[in-house]
C-alpha cells in the first residue's frame, strides 16, 4: 500500500500542492490527471522522493519514506522507478545504449562482463528493440526507441512501484500507442504498482482503474477511470474530458476573445473563474471534497447533483 | 508547389529524399492541414514555401507564393516574403522568444518591419495582443519566463500577425501545450483565419487536431504526398491504408482497456535508390507492385486524390 497523507508543497509564493492525500493498493494502476500547474508532476517527484514535501506523511508498505536515510533509503529507491516525458533529456547522451540499459542493474548488484552482455540483450528484447541497437548512442535513436530504453532501465531492477510522468506525450500518435501497449504488458508481467501522470484523458482507462483529478494543487475529483471518461461529476474534470480531440466530432472551441489571465482567486473555489456553472457562493466559500459514492469524491459545492447555470458578477 | 523536392546528401553517398516530387496547390484563404509522422517531410514541405532549406539540403521544383517564384527570387524579395507574406509559428514558443527581452520589445521588432501608416507603434502592439486574447497592461512589461506556455504561444502568434501576413504556417503549434490551452490556441487560429481571410497551413502528427479547423488535409509519408482531399472525405472515407492507420491510432476514451491501435514497424527514410511506395513495408494490404513502382495520382472525386495501388479509379493526369 502506498499512501500520501496531507501533502503540502510550496515553491516560493506558489503553492504547488495544498493538502493532497492519495492511496494506491498493491498492483493497482492509478492516474493523476490535470493541466500544467495542477501539481501533478510535483506529486510524482514527491512519490519518487526527488523532493521533500513541506508537510504530510508518505507511507510505503507501512514504512515512513520521509524518515528513510542512508542504506535504507538506497534500498527503497530500488523498489521505486520512473519513466519521464522527455526521452531527449532523460538519457545520458555520452553512454551507449547497452550501458544505459544495464546501469541501474549494475548499480544494484554489479555485473560481470558476461552478465552485462546477456542482460543488455535480454532487456533490449523485453522492450522490443533489436540487439544491435545496444551499440548505439541515444542521439542515433528515434523518440520511441529512446522511450523504450528508458522503460527497460526502469523495469530492469524489478521495481514494486513505477511513476510514469507523461511517458508518451512527446511522441507521435502512432508511436504513443506502441509505448503505452508496451508499458501495459510489462506492468502486468511484473505485477508493478503504477502512478500514471498525464493530461490526456483518452489513455487513462486503458492503463488505469482509478484516477485523481488535480487542479491548482488540490484533488478535485477521485473516481474510477470508467466514470472519468463517461460521467465525471466535477466541472473541471468535465472540461478536461471535453477537450479530448476526436476525428469525426468537432470539439466546441472556446471564444478566443474571452481568454484572459487567470490568477488563483484569493477566496472561494479555485476553479470558480473558469467554471461554466459558477454561483455566488463558489466565489466566496472554499470548496471541499464531498463523498458521492464509495471511492468517488468531488470538490464542488454541487457535488453529486445537477450543476446550475453560470451566474456572472460585475 | 510543382514537383517540389528537398534532398540531402548523406555520408554513405546516397541522397535522402526528405520531400519527393510533391505537387500541391494551396488556395487563398483556406485552412489546410498537413499530417504525417516524424520524418514524413511535412515540416520540410512547409519550410520550402519560405525557401528555408539550409545547405547541404537542396530544394528543387517550382514554388510560387502569391506570384513570387521562391526558388528564383532575389534575396531581397525572399526577405520580404518571410514574415510579411508568410508568418511562421513553431512548436516551442519559448524557443521563438528572446528570454532576456520584454514582450513589448519583441513585438516592436516585428511591428517595425511592417508599419501601418498613421498608426503609432504602441497602438499596433496593443491591438496585436488584444487580437490574441492577452491584456496589454498585464503582459507588455513581462518576460517570457513570467508567462505560461499558452500565453507565450499567443505572443508568438501576435508577433506573426502584426506583420499582417497573407499566409500563416503553424507547425505543431499546440504540441507543447495542455489539452485545454490547445483548444484556446486552435480557436484563436481559426478565428483569425476566418476574420482576415488569411491562408492557414496547419502541420501536425495529430489528425484529430487538424480535423477541428481545416477544410482540406494533405497526408504525407516519408517525403511523399499519399492522400489529399476535403477534410470530411479524408476522415470519413479515407482510401490510403496509412490514412486509415493514422485515424485508428487516435486514442478514444470510450475504448476502455482494449489495446490501442498501432502502426507496426517504423517510418524509414527514402533514398534516391529506394523503389516503390515507402509505406509498403508497414502496409496491411501490400501487393507486389507496391514494392516496385510508386502509384500515380488517382482521384475518386474532384476533391479527393490518393496515391495508392488499391484505388480502383482511373488515373487522372497530374
Amino acid at each position: 500500500m502506498i499512501e500520501l497523507q496531507g501533502i503540502r508543497k510550496r515553491f516560493g509564493a506558489m503553492t504547488a500542492l495544498g493538502d493532497v492525500s492519495i492511496q494506491i493498493s498493491p498492483g493497482e494502476a492509478v492516474a493523476v490527471v490535470g493541466e500544467s500547474g495542477s501539481g501533478k508532476t510535483t506529486l510524482g517527484r514527491i512519490l519518487l522522493r526527488l523532493i521533500n514535501p513541506d508537510a504530510g506523511r508518505y507511507l510505503f508498505e507501512g514504512c515512513d519514506v520521509l524518515r528513510l536515510r542512508g542504506s535504507n533509503l538506497k534500498r527503497w529507491r530500488r523498489d521505486v522507478q520512473a519513466v519521464f516525458q522527455n526521452p531527449w533529456q532523460s538519457l545520458n547522451p555520452r553512454l551507449r545504449v547497452d550501458y544505459l540499459i544495464t546501469e541501474p542493474l549494475a548499480a544494484v548488484k554489479g555485473l560481470s562482463e558476461r552478465e552485462f552482455t546477456s542482460k543488455a540483450g535480454d532487456l533490449l528484447e523485453l522492450v522490443g528493440l533489436p540487439a544491435q541497437l545496444g551499440r548505439r548512442y541515444p542521439h542515433q535513436l528515434s523518440g520511441g526507441q529512446r522511450q523504450r530504453v528508458a522503460i527497460a532501465r526502469a523495469v530492469s531492477v524489478h521495481p514494486k512501484f513505477i511513476v510514469l510522468d507523461e511517458p508518451a506525450s512527446a511522441l507521435d500518435i502512432s508511436v504513443r500507442a506502441q509505448i503505452l501497449n508496451l508499458l501495459k504488458s510489462l506492468i502486468a508481467q511484473f505485477g508493478i504498482t503504477v502512478l500514471y501522470i498525464t493530461h490526456d484523458l483518452a489513455t487513462v482507462p486503458y492503463l488505469c482503474s482509478r484516477a485523481y483529478v488535480l487542479y491548482q494543487g488540490l484533488v478535485f475529483e477521485q473516481l474510477s477511470a470508467r466514470n472519468l471518461v463517461s460521467q465525471p461529476d466535477n466541472p473541471y474534470a468535465k472540461m478536461l474530458l471535453d477537450s479530448v480531440l476526436r476525428v469525426g466530432v468537432k470539439t466546441p472551441l472556446p471564444d478566443p476573445s474571452q481568454e484572459v489571465l487567470v490568477d488563483r482567486p484569493i477566496e472561494g473555489c479555485p476553479f470558480a473563474p473558469r467554471c461554466p456553472h459558477v454561483q455566488l457562493r463558489c466565489r466566496e466559500l472554499e470548496s471541499e471534497l464531498i463523498q458521492i459514492q464509495a471511492a468517488w469524491q468531488s470538490r464542488c459545492h454541487f457535488a453529486g447533483g445537477p450543476k446550475p447555470m453560470r451566474v456572472d458578477v460585475r | 508547389m510543382k514537383s517540389v523536392s528537398v534532398r540531402f546528401p548523406t555520408r554513405s553517398g546516397r541522397t535522402l529524399k526528405a520531400v519527393d516530387e510533391v505537387s500541391l496547390d494551396i488556395h487563398r484563404g483556406e485552412a489546410i492541414g498537413i499530417v504525417g509522422e516524424s520524418g514524413s517531410g511535412k515540416s520540410m514541405l512547409a519550410l520550402s514555401l519560405l525557401g528555408l532549406v539550409r545547405p547541404p539540403g537542396v530544394l528543387s521544383g517550382k514554388v510560387d507564393v502569391a506570384g513570387r517564384d521562391v526558388l528564383a527570387a532575389p534575396p531581397r524579395e525572399i526577405y520580404e516574403l518571410r514574415g510579411k507574406v508568410i508568418g511562421l509559428i513553431l512548436q516551442d514558443p519559448t524557443a521563438s522568444l528572446n528570454p532576456v527581452r520584454t514582450i513589448r520589445s519583441q513585438l516592436a521588432e516585428s511591428a517595425r518591419r511592417a508599419p501601418i501608416a498613421g498608426s503609432s507603434l504602441d497602438h499596433e502592439i496593443s491591438e496585436a495582443l488584444i487580437a490574441v486574447g492577452l491584456k496589454p497592461s498585464e503582459v507588455l512589461g513581462r518576460y517570457p519566463f513570467e508567462l505560461s506556455g499558452g500565453m507565450n504561444q499567443r505572443v508568438v502568434i501576435a508577433m506573426a500577425l502584426i506583420q499582417r501576413p497573407q499566409i500563416l504556417i503553424a507547425d505543431e503549434p499546440t504540441t507543447a501545450l495542455d489539452v485545454s490551452t490547445q483548444l484556446g490556441v486552435l480557436a484563436l487560429l481559426q478565428s483569425i483565419q476566418k476574420q482576415r481571410g488569411m491562408t492557414l497551413v496547419l502541420i501536425s502528427h495529430d489528425l484529430a487536431l487538424i480535423y477541428q479547423v481545416t477544410q482540406r488535409i494533405a497526408v504525407m509519408y516519408a517525403g511523399k504526398l499519399v492522400e489529399l482531399g476535403a477534410t470530411q472525405d479524408i476522415v470519413e472515407r479515407p482510401i490510403h491504408p496509412y490514412t486509415k492507420a493514422l485515424i485508428a491510432a487516435i486514442p478514444r476514451p470510450e475504448a476502455g482497456d482494449r489495446p490501442l491501435q498501432t502502426i507496426p514497424g517504423q517510418l524509414l527514410p527514402m533514398f534516391d535508390d529506394s523503389r516503390g511506395c515507402p509505406f509498403a513495408d508497414r502496409c496491411p494490404e501490400v501487393m507486389d507492385i507496391c514494392r516496385v513502382t510508386f502509384p500515380k495520382r488517382s482521384s475518386p472525386t474532384a476533391s479527393h486524390s490518393v496515391w495508392c495501388w488499391l484505388s480502383k479509379t482511373e488515373w487522372h493526369s497530374e
